[in-house]
Order: structure tokens, then C-alpha cells, then sequence
């Protein structure tokens, strides 16, 4: 899951890029402008060529590919329109990946969102609470192909999990949790697991900026622990909160190495536990024999952006609010 | 009512940390177990510590090559990122130039872009300049088709993090040095770059991190296995397995996995919740 390091605070891009500028500079700092301004593209043009050509550039390409039938390098082109959009319509199997991922967006997200809310609401007054938020994050930044391999054994049928529960007289709450229909409840508790760590950072490094005598105030007016995270902390994390939400959008929907780690001893995991990423992977490079439909395949892509540009500019309505500066 | 549920709330967040310690100890321990012990004595500590799984694990499983790999790629990778970013995050931060606040964002957009996106056209991509380099010079490696993606896919988060630190480092300085009539170059070098270091460091964590746990390009792009990454290493030991059952060395591979993360956790770890909280806490 870690890869989605790279994601933090993309939300905030937009925001921050437009704002802070200075003033306009006094005479003498127009002679520091001019020099910059000579090596400006020296500085900027080898990441911007990188990362048109080697990034956006493909992706770009990806929306052309998906009006085509194509099995890669080799293979004419065919162009065939919407065709590959409307298989993913008619495709059982991409509509139970797809309905999957939404699952992993609307109930881990819930779930790992109420859990930041109350976990970061009480640990602001826990004693150890660097080190328990340093414990509570650490799964995050794991690989999530070791933290499969360890659940893998943790709830194996024989596993640890199974045994405690037969050996204190629980045996019938012993389950197959990896059999492939309980594999996908099984992920979804799991990635709860894994990234509400993170959220709850994120929420504290904004609560951490609520000045203490908000809530001494509140104190003094009666408010109990709940109202004061009502009425001091949640409006003034307000803004986190919606990046964090954006986060999770982008984020959520293109897990692949946690769900793919399950798959163990096989190639691919069995159909109702995949994902988009994973039933991308299947379509196109994964496997012994891969089905190399590339078209198809850059249809679920686009489909992806898709989904994530129409949530995030969601997102942005329903949360927008005034901000509270303080 | 509310006492209650503070005092709940706080036992689950004990709770839940005490789990993560006990899942990592338990993976420590078992990876010094016998496949025997592994089943029958879950929960106790290894009888005599196995450290012949290491041994399968780095050089049977070939998890060693897939260290070297990693940390060659993986280092590789994030410097030349790193190098990249700080100038052109350093330009885009001054807007000298019109063109800078529509990059910046353009680079921003990069951080929504899914890699399932883009994953296709670079696998192409990669293949045909594979094949070009293997006809023109007989020779390519398909590591340095992961090293230039890495890259690329890791610059928007880089250049978004660092721009955002140079914008708070304060113009007096340079303007002194010009003053002094030092060239932008000599500026850039030897005073902008000293003052960033900061940001530069956390930055580069934070790309190795995430470049050491990625799997998906990896297995897309690399296919022999002495060239495997560490986790495709992993996986491909998870998969023999079934007909091994040597958990022993499963486990020891994973904490050949993990391990170096968390020592880079446990020394670096505030710079690494620091930079990954900066894109949301203005």
C-alpha cells in the first residue's frame, strides 16, 4: 500500500500552487530574477521531459489504446470505438471487480474514517501517544506483499487465528478465511488494518494546530470530550479532512499489491475477491499465459481516472466549506 | 456515557498497537523456526533459533540477488529523482516565469493519475526500446526499464513536496549573493541547495519507501528471476512454497523485506510522518 506514498497531499497541489506568491521584488532582486529566469528551463526541462515521456505522455496513450482491439508490440492496431467500453459493461466478471473496488472505497473508507475520527480524538490526551501513532501508522509503509504473506500464515486454516479459537472452546467461530468467499471480507478488514494509520496522522498533524485554549475554553463551558471534537476540532480540521477524503479516493482505488498478495500460491485471486488493478493485471501482463488485451485493458484504466476525477470533483462540492482561519 | 466511550476508544488504540507489535514479533520469531514448530508451537518463542533459514532464503530463494536488486534499483532511482526535482522545483517555487504556476500543477495532476493508467502504454514502451537497444548495441537490461519508470512516476509527489519547501526558504540570501554577484548556478548550488537539505532528505525517504515496497511494474517488467526485485522475490518464494512448506524461510524472507524499512522508520520515522502530512497540513 505504500506506494501510495507518492499520493500524499496530491490533493492540496491545487491549492497551495496558487497561493504565497511574493509581493512584487524591489529593484536590486530584478538582477537575481534575470539569472534565474536564464536557467529556468535548463532546471525545469529534464523532470518535465521525464515526465511527459515516460508518465503523462503514456497515459495520454492509454486513452488512444482503449479505442482499439491491440495484444501489444507485434499486433495491428484495429480501431473499434467504443467496443472495449461497452465489453466492460457487459463483463461479469470486470463488474464484480468493479463493484469490489467501490466496496473498498465506501466501507473501508467509512470504517477507517471513523476510526481516524475517534482515534485521533482520543489519543490527543493518551500518554505515549508519538510512539502509539509511530505503532498504529507502521503497517502503512510495510511492503503489503510481506504483510500478505504473514496474514496468509496468521489465518491460514491452521493457522494461528484458528487454533486460539479452538483452543479457548471457539471452534465455531473458526472460519476458511482465505477460502475464496470470505477472501474479500477478509482484504477489506485488513486494509482497514493497514491505512487507517495514516489517516489518523494526517488528522493529528492538523489537530496538533488547534491552539490549546479552544478547547480550555470549551472546558470551562462544559463541553464533554465528544462536543469539543464536535464544536473545536472537527471544524477546524475541516479542510484535512476533505483533502483526506481526496486521498482516499485516489488512493483506495488502485490498491493492487495488498489484494494481489493473497493469491499466494496461485496466479491471480479468485474472482470475487479481485479488484480493478488486479482484473487489469489478469486481462493484459499477469499470469503464465497472458491474454495481452491491451485495449481492453487501458479501458479499465481510463475508466479508473474516470471514476476518481468525477469523485474527487464530489468530494470537492459537498465539502467545500468557508475556511475557519484561525 | 461519554467516559465510557473514550475509555473504549483508548483500549482499542492500546489494543490495536499491541497488535502490530505482537504480528511483528511473531513474524521475527517464526522466521527462526523449524516448518515443524511453525504449526505445532505457534505462539512459543523457537526452540533453537534456525538460522539456516536465512541462509535458504538469501541464497536458495535467491532473496539476496533480490536485495541487491532493490537496493541498487531503488537507490538508482531516487537519487536520479531527487536531482531532478530539486532544480525544477526550485524554478517552479520563485515564479520568475509565467509558465511556472501552470507546471507546478501540472506535475500536481501527476499524484490523481492512477498507474493502471498509464501502465499499459509503458509496458509497450518499454519493450520497444528493449528491442531497439538489443538490435543496435545486442545488449539491454530490463532493470533500467524499472529505474527510468521509477522515476518518472516519482517525480509529481518529489517536485510537489520540495517546491512547497523552497517556497518557505526566505529570498534574503540569495538576494544577498547576488548582490555579491554570484551566478544563479552558484547560487542554486552552493547556497539554495544547503538550505533544502531538509526537504531533500525527506523527500528521498519517502521515494524509497514507497519505491522499495512497489510490485506492480516490477512484475510487469521484469521477467528473468536473477534480475527480481525483493517483493517479486517474495512472491515467487510464497509460491514454491506449496511444495516446500518451509514457513521457516517464507517468514525469513519477509523480514529480509521488512527489515531495512523499519530500521529506516525507527531512525528517520518524524521525517517520514512530517513529509507525508505536508500536502494536507498547509
Amino acid at each position: 500500500m505504500s506506494d501510495n506514498i507518492a499520493g500524499g497531499g496530491g490533493a492540496a497541489a491545487a491549492q497551495t500552487s496558487g497561493s504565497s506568491r511574493r509581493s512584487a521584488p524591489p529593484k536590486q532582486v530584478g538582477a537575481l530574477s534575470r539569472q534565474r529566469r536564464k536557467l529556468y528551463w535548463p532546471f525545469v526541462a529534464p523532470a518535465l521531459v521525464v515526465y511527459l515521456t515516460l508518465f503523462f505522455g503514456p497515459a495520454l496513450t492509454g486513452i488512444w489504446i482503449s479505442f482499439q482491439s491491440w495484444r501489444g508490440s507485434g499486433d495491428q492496431m484495429r480501431f473499434v470505438g467504443t467496443r472495449n467500453y461497452v465489453r466492460l459493461w457487459n463483463d461479469t466478471a470486470f463488474m464484480t471487480a468493479f463493484g469490489n473496488s467501490l466496496k473498498i472505497l465506501v466501507v473501508c473508507g467509512v470504517a477507517i474514517f471513523v476510526l481516524a475520527f475517534v482515534i485521533s480524538a482520543v489519543l490527543r490526551e493518551m500518554k505515549f501517544r508519538k510512539g502509539l501513532q509511530a505503532l498504529l501508522f507502521l503497517p502503512y509503509i510495510i511492503s503489503p506483499i510481506a504483510i500478505g504473506v504473514g496474514l496468509g500464515l496468521l489465518l491460514d486454516p491452521n493457522g494461528l487465528v484458528n487454533t486460539g479459537l479452538r483452543g479457548v472452546g471457539l471452534s465455531s467461530l473458526a472460519k476458511p478465511w482465505l477460502s475464496p468467499d470470505r477472501l474479500f471480507a477478509t482484504i477489506l478488514v485488513g486494509i482497514v488494518w493497514v491505512t487507517a494509520g495514516f489517516y489518523v496522522m494526517l488528522l493529528m498533524a492538523s489537530a496538533d494546530r488547534i491552539p490549546g485554549y479552544f478547547y480550555e475554553d470549551s472546558e470551562l463551558a462544559g463541553a464533554n470530550k465528544f462536543q469539543q471534537w464536535w464544536y473545536v476540532t472537527l471544524p477546524l480540521s475541516w479542510d484535512v479532512v476533505a483533502i483526506s477524503a481526496v486521498l482516499w479516493v485516489i488512493n483506495s482505488l488502485k490498491i493492487f499489491e495488498f489484494v494481489y498478495a493473497f493469491t499466494g500460491t496461485t496466479d491471480a485471486p479468485p474472482e470475487q475477491a479481485r479488484t480493478v488493478p488486479i482484473y487489469q493485471f489478469v486481462m493484459t501482463m499477469g499470469g503464465r499465459n497472458p491474454a495481452y488485451q491491451m485495449g481492453y485493458g487501458s479501458a479499465m484504466g481510463v475508466a479508473m481516472v474516470v471514476l476518481i476525477v468525477v469523485l474527487v470533483v464530489l468530494i470537492r462540492r459537498v465539502m467545500h466549506r468557508e475556511a475557519v482561519t484561525f | 456515557m461519554s467516559k465510557f466511550l473514550v475509555r473504549t476508544a483508548r483500549s482499542l488504540v492500546w489494543l490495536w498497537a499491541a497488535f502490530n507489535v505482537f504480528l511483528f514479533a511473531w513474524i521475527a520469531f517464526t522466521s527462526l523456526k523449524s516448518s515443524r514448530e511453525v504449526f505445532d508451537a505457534p505462539l512459543k518463542l523457537p526452540a533453537s533459533p534456525q538460522w539456516a533459514n536465512y541462509e535458504s532464503a538469501w541464497s536458495v530463494s535467491q532473496m539476496g540477488e533480490g536485495f541487491i536488486n532493490s537496493l541498487v534499483i531503488v537507490a538508482a532511482a531516487s537519487v536520479t529523482t531527487i536531482a531532478l526535482s530539486a532544480p525544477a522545483a526550485y524554478m517552479l517555487s520563485r515564479r520568475d516565469m509565467r509558465s511556472a504556476g501552470p507546471l507546478t500543477t501540472f506535475f500536481a495532476v501527476g499524484m490523481g493519475i492512477p498507474l493502471q493508467a498509464a501502465i499499459i502504454p509503458i509496458f509497450v514502451l518499454m519493450q520497444n526500446v528493449s528491442l531497439i537497444f538489443s538490435d543496435t548495441f545486442g545488449w539491454w537490461d530490463d532493470r533500467i526499464s524499472l529505474y527510468v519508470i521509477y522515476v518518472a512516476m516519482s517525480l509529481p509527489f518529489s517536485i510537489f513536496l520540495l517546491t512547497g519547501f523552497f517556497r518557505t526558504l526566505p529570498p534574503e540570501m540569495e538576494e544577498a549573493a547576488a548582490l555579491d554577484g554570484a551566478g544563479g548556478l552558484r547560487i542554486f548550488a552552493t547556497i539554495m541547495l544547503p538550505l533544502a537539505q531538509p526537504g531533500l532528505i525527506t523527500a528521498l525517504i519517502l521515494t524509497v519507501v514507497s519505491l522499495w515496497n512497489e510490485t506492480l511494474l516490477a512484475l510487469m517488467l521484469i521477467v528473468e528471476n536473477d534480475k527480481y526485485t525483493l517483493p517479486q522475490a517474495l512472491l515467487g518464494l510464497y509460491q514454491t512454497m506449496q511444495y516446500t512448506s518451509n514457513w521457516g524461510g517464507l517468514f525469513a524472507g519477509v523480514v529480509i523485506v521488512v527489515l531495512p524499512i523499519i530500521i529506516v522508520y525507527i531512525w528517520l520515522g518524524s521525517r517520514i510522518i512530517e513529509g507525508m502530512t505536508v500536502g494536507a497540513d498547509k
